[in-house]
């Protein structure tokens, strides 16, 4: 089963993804602000497939140190990170630095729940490939 | 006369010592009194404006109040006294038996001879009169003449001290208020005040320049101009004030009608009763011309001399410079104010949107759920999902509106880069063709328009706003006309209140709708009015507000359809990319 981590400072947010994520047969980790989150990566075993985090919480930068700690446990992590009319600015930075993708929450008629479930799919299937790919690779290592 | 030398000497060591100008003036008749055989002694000093000696000190017997209040006028002719006589010449007079002097005036019964010599200011100036009156005759000698004086002339030397540290009182007075907190209005008006009353002046004005360069109008004054503030205009070179204000020297002279500048547009007095005419250029930091400041002095009755020396020229320098200051400050204050409160809207906007818009996304998160919920129970009837759409519905345009709110604060965040606005409306014009069939757009623009610097993407928001909204109100199969041109500060002036620069590119947009209502002309660049019934009203104050961080501005002149004009300045700074 695919591991989520959601983070979001906002308990309703935090909520109503989860529920979501639940629905589509995710399994849902939650923390509401980026030390929590740090915290969770370092401890979870195996590692989370994809991290949903919003790009705002404590401070501006709460969405690079997310980052930062999901890619110091494990280099395939999938970072989608969230805006609420945050700026776009920020999200380009850490789209940057590796994030897979971002989205706003607040899309004028367009469901962003679907859309989120859509992209981490999309996420999933960026991550296995990577594995695949490295595998592969050491796979022909060893048979040479 | 060892004893006459020693109240000299106290006189003098008291002017050297600073003391309050009455314990000179009064060691000063003492002395008199001393070195002759004066029974009486008194010092006149002269009030300009109406022409009269008022006594001021006086020394030895027989003074009553009564003749301590007399008034001796200058220049009256028969009835002038010894006193008006000497002051209207500036020579001391000596007589030896008064009754038989054509232009005696007695003050005392018992006095046969008198002895009067001219306080003398710089630049022979008469500021009063020592007189010494004895009741033998011929009680004064040329001697006599001679110390008394010298004594007048450290009387004067007193009063011009006086003089000299009640307008440093007065300037010091004046800088202080420059740090007070105020409405420079009404500051502007109390330099005025303060110019006349430090220069003893009949009246003082203000004329600023305004940002066309070419014009000065009356800012402050303090008397029969006043009801004119606002409303009295000089242009640059015209009469005298305009003078100073084109060529940035002071011009100060005694007879206004004898220079070929004098125009008499706006007088403080009607020029026959000008004794003096003095204005200062007001100038700023960088060596600029802000203004004039100028003074005007009236004729004493008697016509004495009362024009402007370079003492006075000095001061009054020295204020417009204060005034330099004053303007320098509200102009900086303003930015302040204006650029603290923008920053305190943005991050309150931007706080408070993303706290909504969060709520909204959990609310539109829930209602999926809700609607999940309905779906695999089957408990849901066409009205709830007729409510669960209204409410999606609701969220929805929530988000619009906490969206253009957003971008309605952020409006005034430019980035400027250099811009040519041909090529932006040019690009403007493209995006509309693409999603617009049935009417024609046609651009006229000029060519060779100097290059602004802005906000690209800003300023093309605006610009498609004002198309679409230029195509929303458009017939089937109409017209919306474009056109771009270079006109000059007045110019942009006659049409709306700008500033700062010397040119400005003009873009014209029109459409052959219905127009505006005269009446809703200025409100439709207010927040939350929509004239469509749709929306949130907020498009046209976005544009608006964007003009404007450029220091331009956008306004609607239609008098069939709509048509809207947007000025921008061009960049100061030649050929900057």
């Amino acid at each position: 089963m695919c591991k989520v981590l959601l983070v979001d400072d906002e308990p309703d947010v935090r909520a109503v993804i989860e529920r979501r994520l639940v629905r589509e047969g995710f399994r849902v980790d939650t923390a509401e602000s980026a030390a929590g989150a740090a915290e969770r990566i370092r401890e979870a075993e195996p590692p989370y497939d994809v991290i949903v985090a919003d790009m705002v919480m404590e401070t501006e930068e709460s969405g690079l140190e997310v980052l930062k700690a999901a890619f110091a446990r494990d280099i395939f992590a999938e970072l989608i990170v969230l805006t609420a009319y945050g700026s776009v600015q920020n999200a380009v930075e850490c789209m940057k630095r590796g994030a897979f993708d971002y989205l706003e929450k607040n899309i004028p008629g367009v469901d962003v729940l679907d859309l989120l479930v859509l992209k981490i799919h999309n996420a999933l299937e960026h991550r296995r490939s990577a594995v695949d790919f490295i595998r592969r690779i050491d796979l022909r290592r060893g048979t040479t | 006369m060892p004893e006459s030398q020693h109240a000299i000497e106290i006189a003098a060591r008291l002017i050297t010592a600073r003391a309050r100008p009455e314990q000179v003036l009064d060691a000063v008749l003492n002395a008199a009194l001393d070195a002759t055989r004066a029974t009486h002694a008194l010092i006149a000093l002269m009030d300009r404006r109406n022409g009269e000696l008022v006594i001021q000190r006086v020394a030895g017997e027989g003074w009553t109040p009564q003749r301590r209040e007399e008034r001796l006028r200058a220049g009256a002719g028969v009835h002038e006294g010894i006193v008006g006589l000497v002051a209207t010449t500036g020579q001391p007079y000596r007589v030896g038996d008064v009754s038989r002097d054509p232009h005696y005036y007695p003050l005392f019964d018992d006095v046969r001879s008198e002895l009067a010599a001219p306080l003398i200011r710089s630049g022979d100036r008469v500021v009063g009169v020592l007189n010494l009156e004895s009741d033998a005759p011929q009680a004064f000698t040329e001697e006599d003449e001679r110390i008394v004086s010298a004594l007048a002339a450290m009387a004067s030397l007193a009063v011009s001290m006086a003089e000299h540290h009640r307008r440093e009182h007065e300037l010091a007075e004046t800088a202080r208020k420059l740090n007070r907190w105020g409405n420079s209005e009404d500051l502007l008006m109390e330099f005025t005040e303060a110019a006349a009353r430090i220069l003893q002046a009949y009246d003082g004005s203000l004329f600023l320049l305004q940002p066309d360069g070419r014009t000065l109008v009356l800012a402050a004054s303090h008397g029969p101009l006043r009801e004119q503030v606002g409303r009295a205009l000089y242009q640059v070179g015209e009469g005298l004030t305009g003078s100073v204000a084109e060529h940035g020297y002071p011009i100060r002279l005694e007879d206004v009608a004898s220079d070929p500048h004098w125009v008499g547009k706006y007088e403080e007095l009607p020029q026959e009763r000008i004794a003096g005419f003095l204005a200062v250029p007001v100038v700023a930091e960088d060596g600029r011309v802000e203004g004039v400041l100028r003074v005007i002095r009236d004729k004493t009755p008697a016509s004495l001399p009362n024009a402007f020396d370079q003492d006075d020229e000095t001061i009054l320098s020295t204020l417009a410079s204060q005034v330099a200051v004053l303007l320098n400050r509200g102009r900086l204050l303003q930015r302040l104010v204006q650029s603290e409160r923008l920053a305190a809207w943005g991050q309150l906007s931007a706080r408070a949107a993303h706290i909504i818009g969060n709520k909204v996304f959990a609310m539109k998160g829930a209602i999926g759920e809700l609607r999940h919920l309905f779906e695999s129970s089957a408990a849901c009837s066409p009205q709830c999902e007729e409510l669960l759409d209204m409410l999606v519905r609701s969220l929805s345009e929530t988000d619009s509106i906490v969206q253009s709110f957003k971008d309605f604060v952020a409006s005034r965040d430019i980035k400027r880069t250099t811009l040519n606005v041909n090529h932006m409306v040019g690009a403007a014009l493209r995006r509309a063709e693409a999603g617009t069939k049935h009417i024609r757009f046609v651009a006229d623009l000029a060519p060779d328009l100097p290059v602004i610097r802005g906000d690209s993407s800003r300023l093309s928001e605006t610009l498609d706003e004002l198309i679409q909204n230029a195509v929303a109100w458009q017939p089937e199969r109409g017209e919306v006309r474009f056109s771009t041109s270079l006109i000059t500060s007045s110019e942009a002036a006659e049409l709306a209140k700008v500033e700062h620069a010397a040119q400005y590119v003009r873009v014209d947009i029109e459409d052959q709708g219905p127009g505006i209502p005269p009446d809703m002309k200025q409100r439709i660049f207010e927040p939350f009015i929509s004239t469509r019934g749709r929306g949130l009203g907020l498009g046209l104050p976005i544009c608006r507000e964007v003009v404007r961080a450029h220091d331009g501005e956008i306004i609607e002149v239609g008098t069939s359809g709509g048509h809207f004009v947007v000025l921008l300045p061009v960049s100061e700074r030649k050929g900057a990319v």
